[in-house]
């Protein structure tokens, strides 16, 4: 600052124009204040995308949002007739396991909208369908955990059965803060819907130990390529580095279950298996050097497939066929 | 409080405004994000942008009568929106006020002092204006149009009319020659070339009116950098947009407001705007004794404008330091004239004038021989949905970056040469530096951009529904299948994620089905044979044959083949039964794949580039949009004349 202006005498009409100019800057800084409460037709057309359409029966998926993100598309529904239209390639595993209805809707995060990821409900009509999709879906070697009992993950997606739902939430890149909200999402989901996985209580029936993390699935038909033999539970164990599978199915009756343990039985004797000795309503089959064991119990169906030995893959049907009685105690 | 004081604050106040505009630019109802804030009004203000669009468009945009106010009180109040309102003066003032510490107060003053070399900003104004205006004298020179040779005729007519009735009076005469020769000048192009396309008018005051530049630099270069959002936005063409912001701070820190003095077109339109203002700066020193001569006055003279002799009031910008600097208190703001004189507007030759003129009205010609906006027109570039036609387009841009700044996908990206020179800093779509496409249910480009070069749009016109479902989404071009690049059509790898994120619905890509043997796996012997599980002679294979798409066909033909579940150790797990389906030992096998060949639906397409952008073969995607069938231009629809929906300009 110069010298001069140490000594500077502000004249009165000086004082008043600066005051005016003052009073014109506040003005101004008002009307921009009030006018940033009409709102952009952009950021309304965007809060459109938070209510759900009301003429449609959707599952309002944005207010199970947590705070970090925000919707990034309208939700949309999609029926067997439109399914084709969102997943053409995938549509017919669906509907083979009896798909309902799907709703999808982007999610980003609020922070930085580049990150976002895209929600998929479908509804199977059952838990038993839902988690039959679920593992048909579910490739191996991938890390197991989420909300629910069936849930895995990959570096950009989350994939989840629970209730009569099948939950993909599939990221536009593999980010972890995206993937803590993909994961929170589905959280809220499942804490929304309500716990009820009782349905599938053959999956109880694989005991913990030797079981491969994750490997529970169910095979919704021809299960070994045995033709009619549907909704069969199974899971991987592994003895000694040996994988062996275990599976349950359940049957409406006691004699359908016999009737079906009979049919796995003379398939595996139909195609060169020999007759093992074994205890009484147990087959155990020698088949081109593995064991198989069909055994019914109750509405049951269990087995052991491709064991290394006949004891490996008695034990372990055994083990099963002792959980299912004690669940059925507990029951009684 | 002290004026200078009073000016500081103001300055601050428009430079947050500036800067809280570019930063809240961001889709979004939070108080940081757009909500209803007045993003454009700054540049609404800015009486270059409405007057050069009225030049180019023959129309003022609504937002843009603002920049009347601002005209009108310059007219009033001399050039108060450089000084106290300029985004870009200030920075430079502050740059040039940070360099001036460290100067002896000789050096300083020299730095202030008038240079001849500040007419240069007229000559650009004078250029640039010309280029913008240039198409308005069509009806005078096209005598095939209406009214024929009748306007040149009148011209010539009236300007012999002034030169006779003018004889004492040398503007009415040079007036009146100046038409006679152009009305002659008209007629005679207007016969010798007819059609030419020497008049073509563009508007390019936005490279250098420095509202739009000081946004566009902000939004593209300063915040993306310093990225206070925490976002990672990539952007093209930074070295160019930000050296030019980098260049003009640094010439003030050389040369006080350097830009401001010898380049901004915003200033020389508002210089020649104070010509005949009521109030002005200048000595008040009735009896001519007061003033000591010390040259205080002109130390700090941001304008260059020479207060200590006679005063040039058209570089004047208002900022008052005379005034404070004065120790006598002579220098004052008045609606009486300098004592010392003063010199009201630029003293520019007609001759830099004509040439100037010359140059602006020639440039634009030149850039469009190859007819960009005609058989030349390149059909990557792809502009936001609602962008006008590409010339009203171009004639409506100013470069200011809002659309660019708002995009929420960052889809949005500033042209370098791929509009042509005329283009520069025009808004693209880039669909592979994006987060994602264009998003289907967003309207923020079209809903900030101040001139309405992209249209605002309301989102059912967008997207095509309610009323406007007849017309259907707006286009912004068409998805192309590059076969020779696409995993199924190349390689015959499954793969289709294109078909997969498309987002319209139905969705614009549909795929169809076939079975190829995959190429090595087809001579294959089984050995031997399981309940579900076939061991083959299997060569080493990378392919994950268990994804789903891979079938083992056997003796029964591909029709019959099992899909695959799994490998392991030469075993091959399949769904279904093997000895079912034919398998025997030493019987033939293949691996056949199941691939869904995608195809696009120019119908459905609305050019969004989500399948461009999502394509797993990077680089140069498999799937690429182009602008062919946009709605905006009907020339550029596809299949023309088939009936393709919806084309309108
Ligand atoms: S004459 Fe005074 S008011 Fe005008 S620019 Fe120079 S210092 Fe500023
Ligand atoms: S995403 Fe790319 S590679 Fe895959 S099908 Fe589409 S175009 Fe081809």
């Amino acid at each position: 600052m110069s010298e001069a202006s140490e000594k500077f005498t502000v004249t009165p009409m000086e004082r008043w124009v600066g005051f005016g100019v003052l009073l014109t800057l506040a003005a101004i800084a008002f009307g921009i204040y009030r006018v940033q409460f009409r709102f952009n037709p952009a950021v309304t057309a965007r809060q459109a995308f938070s209510e759900p359409a009301a003429a449609m029966e959707t599952i309002a998926l944005a207010a199970l949002a947590p705070d970090v993100i925000q919707p990034f598309s309208p939700p949309e529904q999609f029926d067997p007739d439109t399914l084709s239209d969102k997943i053409n390639g995938k549509a017919e595993l669906y509907f083979s396991a009896g798909f309902r209805s799907l709703t999808t809707q982007r999610f980003a995060l609020t922070d930085n909208p580049a990150l976002w990821f895209e929600l998929f409900v479908y509804d199977m009509g059952t838990a038993r369908n839902a988690f039959s999709v679920f593992s048909m879906q579910r490739r191996g070697g991938l890390e197991a955990g989420g909300p629910t009992l069936f849930a895995y993950a990959t570096p950009n997606g989350r994939f989840l059965a629970h209730d009569r739902f099948y939950l993909e939430l599939v990221g536009a890149e593999a980010s972890e803060p995206l993937m803590a909200a993909a994961d929170a999402m589905a959280r809220t989901f499942v804490e929304n819907i309500g716990a009820d996985v009782a349905e599938v209580t053959e999956m109880a029936l694989f005991p913990e130990e030797g079981r491969v993390e994750g490997s529970r699935s169910l095979v919704s038909s021809d299960a070994f390529g045995i033709t009619g033999f549907d909704q069969v539970f199974t899971a991987e164990y592994q003895y000694d580095g040996i994988p062996v599978t275990a599976y349950v199915a359940r049957r409406e009756t006691a004699e359908a279950a016999g009737t079906a343990a009979r049919v796995v039985r003379d398939f595996y004797l139909e195609y060169g298996g020999t007759p093992l000795a074994a205890p009484e309503n147990i087959a155990v089959i020698d088949i081109l050097d593995t064991i198989e064991v069909v055994l019914s119990h109750e509405q049951y169906v269990i087995g052991v497939h491709e064991a290394p030995d006949r004891e490996t893959a008695l034990g372990l049907a055994e083990r099963i066929r002792k959980r299912l009685q004690e669940t059925v105690d507990d029951r009684s | 409080m002290r004026l200078v004081t009073i000016r500081r604050i103001t300055q601050g106040f428009f430079l947050v405004l500036m800067i809280g505009s570019c930063l809240v630019n961001r889709v979004g109802d939070r108080w940081y994000e757009l909500r209803g804030w007045p993003v454009s009004w700054l540049l609404e203000l800015d009486p270059l942008v409405g007057l050069a669009t009225v030049l180019t468009t023959g129309s003022l945009y609504k937002g843009l009568l603002w920049g009347t106010l601002t005209l009108a009180l310059t007219a009033l109040l001399g050039r108060f929106f450089c000084g106290w309102l300029c985004p870009l003066g200030t920075l430079q003032q502050m740059v040039g006020a940070w360099t001036d510490k460290g100067r002896r107060p000789k050096a300083r003053a020299y730095g202030r002092q008038s240079h001849p070399g500040q007419k240069i900003k007229y000559l650009l104004l004078t250029a640039l204006l010309t280029m913008a205006g240039v198409e308005l004298v069509c009806p005078l020179v096209d005598l095939s149009g209406q009214g024929g040779w009748i306007p040149p005729v009148a011209v010539i007519l009236a300007g012999i009319v002034l030169i006779r009735t003018g004889q004492k009076t040398p503007w009415k005469r040079s007036t009146g020659w100046a038409m006679a020769v152009a009305g002659s000048l008209c007629l005679m192009l207007g016969n010798l070339l007819p059609g030419n396309r020497l008049l073509a008018a563009g508007l390019q005051t936005g490279i250098l009116d420095p509202i739009p530049l000081v946004y566009r630099s902000v939004s593209l270069v300063v915040l993306p950098l310093i990225s206070p959002d925490g976002t990672f936005v990539v952007v093209t063409g930074g070295l160019l947009t930000g050296g030019v912001f980098v260049l003009v701070l640094a010439l003030s820190a050389w040369r006080p407001r350097f830009y401001c003095r010898y380049v901004c077109p915003l200033g020389a339109l508002l210089g020649l705007t104070v010509r005949w203002s009521v109030w002005r700066m200048g000595r008040q020193d009735k009896n001519g004794d007061a003033c000591t001569g010390c040259g205080r006055c002109d130390h700090h003279c941001e304008g260059a404008c020479d207060p200590a002799n006679e005063i040039q009031w058209a570089e004047c910008v208002l900022c008052y330091n005379c005034r404070d600097d004065c120790p006598e208190r002579i220098m004052g703001y008045s609606t009486r004239p300098s004592t010392t004189g003063e010199n009201p507007g630029p003293d520019l030759s007609r001759r830099a004038v004509l040439t100037a003129g010359a140059t602006g009205a020639i440039l634009l010609p030149l850039a469009r021989l190859g007819d960009p906006l005609g058989v030349g027109w390149r059909p990557d570039l792809v502009r936001p949905p609602g962008s006008l036609t590409e010339e009203a387009f171009l004639n409506r841009c100013i470069k200011c970056g809002l659309c660019m700044r708002v995009c929420p996908t960052n889809v949005i990206q500033p042209t370098v040469l791929e509009a042509g020179i005329e283009g520069l800093w025009t808004p693209r779509l880039d669909f592979r530096l994006g987060s994602s496409g264009c998003q289907h249910n967003c309207i923020a480009c079209g809903s900030v951009c101040p001139t309405a070069a992209i249209r605002p749009l309301a989102l059912e016109e967008r997207m095509g529904t309610a009323s406007f479902a007849d017309k259907g989404p707006v286009r912004i071009g068409t998805a192309f299948m590059d076969r020779g690049r696409c995993l199924p059509w190349a390689m015959g790898i499954p793969c289709i994620v294109c078909q997969e994120n498309c987002p319209v619905s139905p969705k614009a890509i549909t795929t169809r089905t076939i079975m190829e043997t995959v190429a090595g796996l087809d001579r294959l012997i089984v050995q031997q044979v399981s309940s579900r599980a076939v061991h083959l002679n299997l060569p080493f294979t990378r392919s994950p044959l268990a994804g789903g798409d891979y079938f083992l066909a056997g003796p029964a033909g591909p029709q019959n083949a099992l899909r695959i579940t799994g490998l392991q150790a030469g075993w091959i797990q399949v769904a279904g039964d093997p000895a079912g389906a034919g398998f025997r030992q030493q019987t033939p096998a293949a691996v056949v794949v199941r691939l869904q060949q995608p195809y696009v639906d120019p119908l459905h397409c609305i050019g969004c580039g989500v399948c461009q952008h999502e394509c797993p073969v990077r680089g140069r995607a498999a799937i690429r949009v182009t602008s062919e069938n946009e709605t905006r231009s009907r020339a550029h629809a596809l299949l023309a004349g088939t009936g393709l929906p919806h084309s309108k300009d």
